[in-house]
């Protein structure tokens, strides 16, 4: 019986998973993206995360951010994580992005420590914990019918990983909607690399 | 009269052996460290060891390793002319974060952080800073803080509250590096005693006694302007006060009076870091301490002279700040830097954002095609076309 009770008190602590089918799926009230492959989606900090072989190995995170949001959440009070700011350029918009990443990074292993440590809400994996983030061809790209952005990006994890990104994004009515695509730059990014540019392809901007 | 003579003997004796066997710091304190020496595998130091060497291996794999051999051998040579005899049992590890910070765990495994490296001015200040921590390794400060913990708590908390400790504010999870080395805080005085070690193997290498307190001060000043949440996580570990600053000044006034020259060693550190400034200014500035990067900044301009690269990330701390009358300082920043000239090409790219900004379209138009001039390989040259076609 209370063997029982463990294991159900662990199940209860797992990250909760359910299945998205391959058909058009609405993300938050302002796009929705098609896929042609069925997912698995989890609930992280409000945002969705979806994934095929787990998010540790490739996942993709649909973020929306309002003007003054970070894209990590912290307990800390004191913390000065970067924010985003409704006027930024897509050039702004990528030191954003590797800023934030930065500042949620530089450890080597993370077991250790929990109290006063950033926590990463929006994306919230154990793999953030980068080192030499690197980005590459930055460029336009059409996020459905709205003038959007992407670039490629990599970063080495904390047991010293290679991992391989893509960000898809555009800012719209003062918020930033981006789409990141991340995974281990040995087989898994490339694995679901071509799923999610079919989910790229396929935003449609709702209003 | 014999016995009188008897008595000043054993007196004298007495005074000698007294001098020889009294250590530096608190009684009862363990023995320097001797080269080469490792702990008795049945001693709780072997243990202490055997979790640092575990941590040191992780550290190995960092992605965070500066690896380069020209920086590392002259880091190595440093750390050898401080403790010639010591140096061959540390093993020095670079690691790339933009905090001020050096550590030194008891098994031997040094590392030194980029953001010291930036802020150092000259050799001496570097050599300093690592003498202060060649001092804790040798006057085995961590396995005296780990006996005093260890007897009001079980070796669990010890470790977890080691870790823990080391976690202040923005660089939270800077910690886990940190713990590595000082595994957390020292006493005020092992701080004083490993001041006065660290000043004592400067000076005996010939390094410049005033560059010691200078540095503390330094980076006083600018943990100060950073206000709390960019308080120095080296600062955490290493309880500095305007007391040991003042200390260390006294000392430098009556040494520097005994020989006639000393090495500041500037143009040497600054050439062996010349190639990595950049990168290292870049993190810098992106860490988002900005008050505090603004004195660093402005410290280094004023110690190692007008430059564009200097001139070109003030701006982008100020950019990046984005307060009041930020976008025309940045600006102004930026213009320094081009009538420096052989500025950074990314000036141009800042300086159209910060145009675009302002609402000034042609001169950012001119800045984005500055900036496609200078750097025509750029990798974001498409996004850079696509905001020209836009304003023109």
């Amino acid at each position: 019986m209370i063997l029982l009770l463990i294991v159900l008190l662990f199940i209860g602590g797992c990250t909760q998973y359910t299945a998205v089918p391959a058909e058009r799926r609405a993300i938050g009230s302002l796009y929705s993206v098609k896929s042609n492959v069925a997912w698995s989606q989890a609930d992280e900090g409000g945002m969705q995360l979806w994934t095929i072989d787990g998010p540790l190995l490739e996942a993709l995170r649909f973020v929306t951010l309002n003007d003054g949001d970070t894209l990590f959440q912290t307990s800390d009070k004191e913390a000065k994580l970067p924010r985003f700011r409704a006027h930024m350029t897509p050039t702004e918009v990528v030191e954003f992005f590797v800023a934030s990443l930065k500042s949620v990074s530089g450890g080597v292993d993370t077991h250790q420590l929990s109290k006063g440590m950033v926590q990463p809400a929006q994306i919230r994996a154990g793999s953030i914990n980068a080192a030499s983030i690197d980005v590459k061809n930055l460029r336009p790209a059409d996020f459905g019918r709205l003038p959007g952005f992407r670039f490629d990006f990599s970063y080495l994890s904390k047991e010293g990983l290679e991992r391989q990104g893509i960000a898809f994004g555009s800012i719209h009515e003062g918020k930033l909607l981006l789409m990141v695509y991340s995974g281990t730059r040995e087989y898994y990014f490339d694995k679901h690399k071509q799923d999610a540019e079919a989910i790229f392809s396929s935003v449609e901007v709702v209003k | 009269m014999k016995r009188v003579k008897i008595i000043v003997v054993f007196l004298l004796l007495c005074a000698f052996c007294l001098s020889c066997a009294t250590p530096r710091g608190t009684p009862g304190a363990p023995d320097d460290i001797h080269p080469s020496q490792r702990p008795d595998i049945s001693s709780d130091e072997a243990g202490l060891w055997m979790y640092m060497d575990r941590i040191e291996s992780r550290l190995k794999t960092s992605g965070r390793l500066v690896t380069d051999p020209a920086l590392n051998t002259y880091l190595r040579q440093i750390v050898c002319n401080i403790d010639p005899v010591r140096c061959q049992d540390i093993r020095i590890y670079i690691v790339d974060t933009p905090h001020f910070n050096a550590s030194m765990a008891p098994n031997g495994c040094m590392q030194v952080w980029t953001g010291l490296m930036l802020r150092a001015e000259n050799e001496a200040q570097l050599a300093y800073v690592l003498g202060h921590e060649m001092a804790h390794y040798v006057r085995r400060h961590t396995l005296q803080q780990w006996r005093t913990v260890r007897n009001t708590s079980s070796a669990l908390a010890f470790f977890s509250l080691a870790t823990a400790a080391a976690g202040v504010g923005f660089v939270g999870s800077m910690a886990q590096l940190a713990a590595l080395g000082a595994i957390f805080a020292y006493s005020r005085d092992q701080e004083r005693e490993a001041d006065e070690i660290g000043f004592e193997t400067m000076a005996k290498a010939d390094y410049e006694p005033v560059q010691a307190s200078q540095i503390w001060g330094d980076l006083l000043a600018e943990d100060e302007a950073g206000g709390k949440s960019a308080k120095s996580i080296f600062f955490a570990t290493h309880p500095t006060t305007t007391e040991r600053i003042a200390t260390l000044k006294t000392l430098a006034d009556k040494t520097a009076k005994e020989r006639s020259s000393w090495t500041a060693g500037q143009e040497t550190y600054l050439n062996a870091i010349k190639p990595f400034r950049k990168e290292w200014l870049h993190e810098e500035v992106h860490k988002g301490s900005y008050n505090g990067s603004m004195v660093l900044l402005n410290r280094l301009l004023k110690s190692q002279g007008d430059s564009a690269e200097l001139h070109f990330f003030l701006g982008e701390v100020y950019r990046l700040r984005g307060e009041k009358d930020d976008c025309e300082n940045a600006r102004a920043e930026y213009q320094k830097a081009l009538q420096l000239g052989n500025p950074p090409p990314e000036v141009y790219r800042s300086l159209g954002v910060v145009c675009l900004r302002m609402g000034e379209p042609q001169q950012a138009r001119e800045s984005f095609e500055g900036y496609l001039k200078m750097n025509p390989d750029a990798s974001d040259r498409q996004i850079i076309e696509s905001y020209i076609n836009r304003l023109r």
